[in-house]
């Protein structure tokens, strides 16, 4: 082999070949790194989107509101609420008041959360177990019958219950 | 040639001519990065797929638990208090896990007013036990004879009615003394118009008041309400009275009437029909029934002006008498005193 090199460098014949190919070589090494490297941070953020959707579904599915008590008097709706599922921060995003054939008769966004005693909330949500409640005005008054009030959470989950008026 | 040695022969021709080497290089490369981007990516993709079918199972045990939930508020008793109701009931589990009971609420539906217990109720129940819970809850302007029913709301969300309401404890002591029950607190007497004679002041509020005056025409107004446990209407005749006796004039008494009939007004002006016809109440109706005439079926008016009554108590004693459905009925409620003063 050191006899081989030593002709080699005394003949100096096929030298460029030699280097050629060397220098493609290390080019295909250096652009495969960087192809690895891109790769590896698409695949990272790809799973990380996918994590992120995952862990909201998560939290959707644990999100659950109960209904206490919904009370209609002088064309105000007040719903007392809890949150009996297994995940804090549960918002309402949306509220939703329908008679008996479905037609949506009032709808709210981001109705103020006050505690039972009337205290707005201080983060506009409901941590485990806790309970609150919203008032909704409806300009005008109900006519006897029964209605449905439905809830859209800030994680799109949706809960429903019917009031008699 | 074996096959060992046909390699050796390729890999000296590759050193020899190393042309291709670099997409050699390339291709384990491509394949490395690939099957490493695919595992990362598989192994995420797993992870966050075990972890929603968890919450999944958590949900559905969630809910599982939720519907098999079953607490019993029997034996519940509400009692009334000056803006207050209290309740008093006893919790049984008789689901399969372990519950906790958070809240109460309670409505008058009479006056439409609702509120929950001020103080946080939580009780924790495993499976089988039983605990009694007494708690106070404000309503504002309640009666006794409102309809009053509340409910208990457990952790889980699911809503534990009183399985006993105000209204039935009510009707349970009415069935004790009879069907009619005398609101005490609303008892009023009345006078007249001058013109016409016939007509009660100040109707139907009249006086509220457990002082009477001596010497001049009155009436006297009686709220009742029928809480018939057989649910049915009762009607009074013309011979139903309110009574007084005064055990301080006694033998002093001679032919003063002591004894208000029953009378018919016109619920709008409040005048006195001159001859009685039948009034009924139906069940768990309340009404102001009018006792003013001196004379049985036919209106006279009543005084007291015997000198003998002046600053004298009196025991009032309502008599009822008429039909309750079909059969005859007779009730006699005592409880007012009244005081005449000069």
């Amino acid at each position: 082999m050191i006899l081989r090199l030593r002709k080699l460098i005394r003949c100096r014949r096929g030298i460029n070949a030699v280097i050629s190919n060397v220098i493609l070589t290390g080019a295909v090494i250096a652009v495969s790194f960087f192809v690895w490297n891109w790769m590896q941070y698409r695949a990272s953020d790809y799973s990380t989107q996918i994590g992120s959707a995952t862990s909201s579904g998560i939290d959707k599915l644990k999100e659950r509101v109960a209904f206490e008590y919904v009370f209609y008097r002088t064309a105000i709706v007040s719903a007392y609420i809890m949150n009996s599922g297994t995940v804090d921060n549960v918002t309402v995003q949306t509220v939703y008041i329908m008679n008996s054939t479905g037609a949506i008769v009032k709808t709210d966004t981001n109705p103020t959360l006050e505690s039972f005693s009337g205290t707005p909330m201080p983060y506009q949500d409901l941590d485990i177990s806790q309970e609150g409640r919203f008032q909704i005005p409806l300009g005008s008054g109900l006519v006897p019958g029964s209605y449905t009030i439905q809830i859209v959470t800030g994680r799109g989950s949706i809960f429903v219950n019917t009031f008699k008026v | 040639m074996s096959t060992r040695s046909k390699s050796r022969r390729k890999l000296r021709a590759f050193g020899e001519n190393p042309r291709g080497f670099s997409s050699v290089i390339g291709a384990i490369f491509a394949v490395l990065i690939m099957i490493s981007v695919a595992t990362s990516v598989f192994m995420w993709t797993l992870s966050d797929n075990t972890n929603y079918n968890d919450a999944a199972r958590q949900r559905n045990q969630m809910e599982a638990d939720r519907l098999s939930e079953n607490v019993v508020a029997a034996n519940a008793n509400i009692t009334f208090s000056t803006n207050q109701v209290a309740v008093t009931a006893e919790l049984t589990n008789l689901g399969s896990t372990t519950a906790s009971v958070v809240n109460l609420w309670v409505t008058d539906a009479t006056i439409s007013v609702y509120n929950n217990a001020s103080t946080s109720i939580n009780i924790v129940l495993r499976p089988g036990d039983k605990t009694v819970v007494s708690r106070v809850v404000n309503i504002q302007g309640v009666s006794p004879l409102d309809t009053v029913s509340g409910y208990f709301v457990t952790a889980r969300g699911n809503v534990v009615p009183l399985e006993r309401e105000g209204r039935i404890t009510v009707a349970q002591l009415a069935q004790g003394i009879g069907s009619l029950a005398l609101d005490f607190y609303t008892f009023r007497y009345f006078t007249y118009e001058t013109s016409p004679s016939n007509k009660l002041k100040n109707y139907p509020a009249g006086n509220q008041s457990f002082a009477i005056p001596h010497g001049e025409y009155i009436a006297f107004g009686v709220v009742l309400t029928n809480l018939d446990p057989s649910f049915q209407t009762v009607t009074f005749d013309n011979r139903s009275q309110v009574w007084l006796f005064c055990p301080e004039a006694l033998g002093a008494t001679v032919a003063e009437p002591t004894v208000w009939y029953i009378v018919k007004e016109d619920p709008e002006s409040g005048i006195i029909q001159a001859a009685y016809s039948e009034i009924s109440i139906g069940h768990g109706e309340t009404k102001l029934v009018i006792f003013a005439s001196t004379t049985v079926g036919y209106f006279s008016k009543v005084s007291l002006t015997k000198a003998d009554y002046k600053n004298k108590l009196f025991a009032v004693n309502l008599m009822l008498h008429g039909k309750l459905g079909t059969r005859d009925y007779g009730q006699n409620i005592p409880f007012v005193s009244l005081y005449c003063h000069a």
